[in-house]
């Protein structure tokens, strides 16, 4: 049988390529690993006033610059005081939804649009894209600055700001997947079977283009940890004395010399986790796409 | 002798003792002139801090310093150029202030006036007319002479007599009228004449006590003196080009935004003070750490501005930091309208939550000192015995609770994030906002880029926001006028008291200087008292200079004088 007959039927993912696709998500073990630093992270996120005695905001002012490893401070303490490892947990409170939500909202965004632009390819498809492409001349960070400056500074506004800068990216991917698709003999056979356009979009378009956005969302959602960081970084994050990893980086950027930790650790915080969102992206890009998992 | 010389502190601070009895009585008592002005300034602080106010002093002459500063100056126009960067860098090494200051005597009386291009200052025994005797002989670099009428011309320049229904002349420049005005409004100056080409006479409508020390005050423009001819030729664009003075060095060159160069002046008119370096490069270098960089590799020879944690380090390896007191105070205003700081009480409790003195020596390295007065220290106003509440969160939290606030209150925080004299706002608010939480009131931080901030500042605080901060203050007594008259627009907080006005009117229209400065310094017990102003820190403005630097003498005021400084090789 052949495929563009398998498909005009357009049936579920057989259960056995979900399972295929599992077993080559597992295979990768950077993937895993991924996975599990992101799971333990997020569980120490959400526990995070169980795991730390500290008030994240308020210091101890006779205990300022305290080194790591200090009994008491773990990762010691900033210039204010403030218990580091306590700031890093309560931190992973933004950072997560810094990296997940903007992805997710410009996924849905750019799903709909790309799908105007890439499978519609009309006036209405080509004004979209064409205006996706102007937004693609603009660098990111300084659009999304601009876009933050605007609308003052605070979480919401850095989630949004990165939202907006994403969508022309991910749009582009389903366009590109979308338009790829539409000419497929599959989808020619679906319109000679005489399904509607909407149709053809939902059950044969979509299955394809889904798995292409959640796999540039997810390698993007490291690129949104290093991005929220900026933001922090520049003022333009969560108001002080809010932990933000980027804002607590700039803070110990003036004790650099004298106590490098307050820039250093949340860096490190930065770098894992944006590694194990790319390894996650990576390891799903494998198991997602059938004609790598084949090759395996 | 101390209990003599408590005594004598106690009368000055009380206004029973002038500054300069106070100086003559403990002079008498054998202080040294130093101790004398470190007990008034707090300068004893800054050296306990680690500080001293000089480099290494030497006598000689020659080479080339280069300065590096944290941010750019403006208009090189003395009328014109705002900020303290634009005064410090050039306008006060090539123009003469009317009006000046011993800023670079280690040893001298910070706010005691100096003859330079002006010999002497009289005053009318009914404090309205001010009679200046010129230096006679001064040249301006160009070649003109610097008399009488250039001052008069200098003065119409940014003295708006159209109030008066008298007709500007061409020279007259509304942006320095509208900068000025803070002074001219409240000075009512009426008439200037110039008798002859030595006397100028400037005639009040009414006695204004901090005439003379006005003058040369704001970081928004000054009484620098410059050539007329210059005007003439090339209009007011041509004096920032060309800025020609009477100082100790001339206008080289300059690359806007990079640096500027200035060279000794070798027809100085005062052979005795005339300028020790060859030449003066100023390089704007606005990232502190390419600052300390520039000054460990060599290419600078003095660095503004330095981090507060880098201060240790380079001292370890053989710089020189110097600080010393300016009229610097970094303060918190309360907004009247928002109905929990109606309550003195709840103004009062949170000042006493405020930690200030682990402030200065914790978060700011021991480069401030907490502030105790509304008046900078250098300011003759200036007064430890204000009362202000101590720190005391336990008795704080009392008082909230008698206030009808057990559980606290939120409230809102606005601060830039950084800007000239702002040390470190965010970390510092962040600072006052734990201490807050620790008495119960919420305080949410609401930073903005500086330029903005200012504006929003400056249009007062609207309702929602609780306080903000500002950072600035004078030598002259005259200061606790602007933001604390009801009427003044930097009375961002609306703070409604009208017996601030009533003092204050007191102190400026005061003959006697004695009357003038006792009437200030109850402007200052009053807001110890009512708390709508809230004095933080006074910074010492730490310098880091390189040990082949001569006769670096940390200045008192927000200008800095470089005549003296030489490098040696």
């Amino acid at each position: 049988m052949s495929a563009a007959a398998e498909d005009v039927r357009a049936r579920p993912v057989p259960r056995s390529a979900r399972r295929q696709a599992a077993d080559a998500f597992l295979r990768d073990r950077m993937a895993v690993a991924g996975l599990i630093v992101l799971v333990l992270a997020h569980a120490a996120a959400i526990l995070a006033p169980a795991l730390t005695r500290w008030d994240p905001t308020i210091g101890d002012e006779d205990g300022i610059l305290v080194p790591p490893f200090s009994p008491g401070h773990v990762l010691g303490t900033d210039e204010q005081g403030r218990d580091i490892l306590a700031r890093i947990l309560f931190g992973a409170r933004l950072a997560f939804p810094e990296a997940v939500v903007p992805v997710v909202a410009a996924g849905a965004a750019g799903l709909v649009l790309g799908l105007i632009g890439g499978f519609f390819q009309r006036v209405i498809g080509e004004a979209v894209m064409r205006t996706l492409d102007v937004l693609f001349a603009i660098p990111m960070v300084l659009l999304a600055i601009a876009i933050a400056t605007t609308l003052g500074s605070g979480l919401p506004t850095v989630i949004l700001s990165m939202a907006i800068v994403i969508t022309p990216y991910i749009a582009r991917v389903v366009a590109t997947t979308a338009a790829q698709q539409r000419s497929a003999p599959f989808v020619e056979a679906a319109r000679c079977a005489g399904f509607s356009e909407w149709k053809i979009l939902r059950r044969e378009i979509l299955p394809h283009v889904i798995p292409a956005v959640v796999v540039y969302g997810t390698t993007n959602m490291g690129a949104m940890v290093v991005f929220a960081a900026g933001f922090g970084f520049l003022g333009l994050g969560a108001q002080p004395p809010t932990p933000d990893w980027g804002a607590m980086i700039s803070g110990g950027m003036r004790s650099l010399a004298s106590a490098p930790w307050v820039s250093t650790v949340p860096g490190i915080a930065i770098v894992v986790i944006s590694l194990a969102f790319n390894y996650v992206g990576d390891g799903l890009r494998v198991a997602l796409d059938p004609r790598l998992r084949t090759r395996l | 002798m101390a209990q003599k010389v408590d005594d004598a502190l106690n009368d000055f601070v009380h206004g029973r003792l002038s500054r300069r009895d106070f100086v003559t009585r403990a002079a008498a008592l054998g202080l040294a002139a130093p101790t004398i002005a470190a007990l008034l300034q707090g300068t004893a602080a800054a050296a306990e801090a680690g500080f001293p106010i000089t480099g290494p002093m030497e006598e000689g002459s020659g080479g080339t310093l280069v300065v590096g500063q944290e941010s750019n100056w403006d208009v090189l126009d003395p009328c014109l150029g705002t900020g303290a960067v634009t005064w410090r860098t050039c306008l006060y090494q090539i123009y003469e202030s009317l009006v000046s200051r011993d800023m670079d005597n280690p040893a001298g009386l910070v706010d005691e006036i100096v003859p330079r291009i002006t010999k002497s200052i009289d005053r009318s025994a009914d404090g309205k007319t001010y009679t200046f005797h010129l230096q006679p002989g001064i040249t301006f670099s160009d070649g003109t002479p610097f008399d009488a009428d250039a001052v008069a011309w200098n003065v119409q320049r940014q003295w708006d007599q159209s109030k008066l229904g008298r007709k500007n002349p061409p020279q007259f420049d509304t942006t320095a009228a509208a900068v000025r005005s803070w002074f001219w409004t409240p000075a009512q100056l009426v008439n200037l004449r110039t008798p002859d080409p030595e006397t100028v006479v400037f005639e009040l409508a009414a006695p204004f006590a901090p005439f003379v020390s006005g003058m040369p005050e704001s970081g928004l423009g000054t009484m620098g003196m410059s050539s007329p001819e210059v005007w003439k030729k090339a209009g007011t664009p041509g004096i920032a080009a060309h800025p020609v003075g009477t100082g100790p060095f001339l206008f080289e060159s300059q690359t806007p935004g990079d640096q500027l160069s200035i060279v000794k002046n070798p027809k100085y008119w005062n052979p005795a003070a005339a300028a020790k370096a060859d030449k003066i490069i100023f390089k704007a270098l606005t990232d502190p750490a390419t600052r300390v960089a520039a000054l460990r590799g060599g290419d600078v020879h003095v660095i503004f501005a330095p981090p507060a944690q880098e201060l240790a380090s380079l001292q370890r390896d053989g710089f020189i930091v110097t600080a010393r007191p300016n009229p610097h105070l970094w303060y918190l205003q309360l907004n009247a309208n928002e109905p929990y700081f109606k309550d003195r009480r709840v103004r009062q409790a949170f000042f006493m939550a405020i930690n200030r003195a682990g402030m200065a020596k914790r978060l700011l390295k021991g480069t401030a000192l907490p502030a105790i007065s509304v008046n900078g220290r250098t300011c003759p106003s200036w007064t430890d015995q204000a009362g202000y509440p101590a720190h005391d969160p336990a008795a704080a939290k009392k008082l909230l609770a008698e206030a009808g606030f057990p559980n606290g209150f939120d409230t809102v925080f606005q601060i830039p994030t950084g800007g000239s004299g702002e040390i470190d706002p965010v970390p510092m608010a962040e600072w006052i906002a734990a201490d807050a939480a620790r008495i119960g009131i919420r305080v949410k931080l609401r930073t903005m880029e500086w330029i903005s901030y200012l504006h929003a500042w400056a249009a007062g605080m609207p309702a929602g926001i609780g306080m903000n901060q500002q950072s600035w203050g004078m030598t002259s007594i005259y200061w606790p006028n602007l933001p604390l008259r009801t009427t003044s627009v930097l009375n961002v907080g609306h703070q409604p008291d009208k017996r601030f006005d009533v003092l204050l009117d007191e102190a400026n229209s005061a003959i006697d200087e004695k009357v003038a400065i006792a009437n200030y310094r109850a402007v200052d017990v009053l807001n110890a008292q009512e708390l709508w102003l809230l004095p933080i820190v006074n910074d010492l403005a730490p310098v880091v200079i390189s040990p082949k630097v001569r006769n670096f003498v940390h200045s008192s005021d927000w200008w800095w004088d470089f005549k003296k400084v030489w490098v040696k090789s």
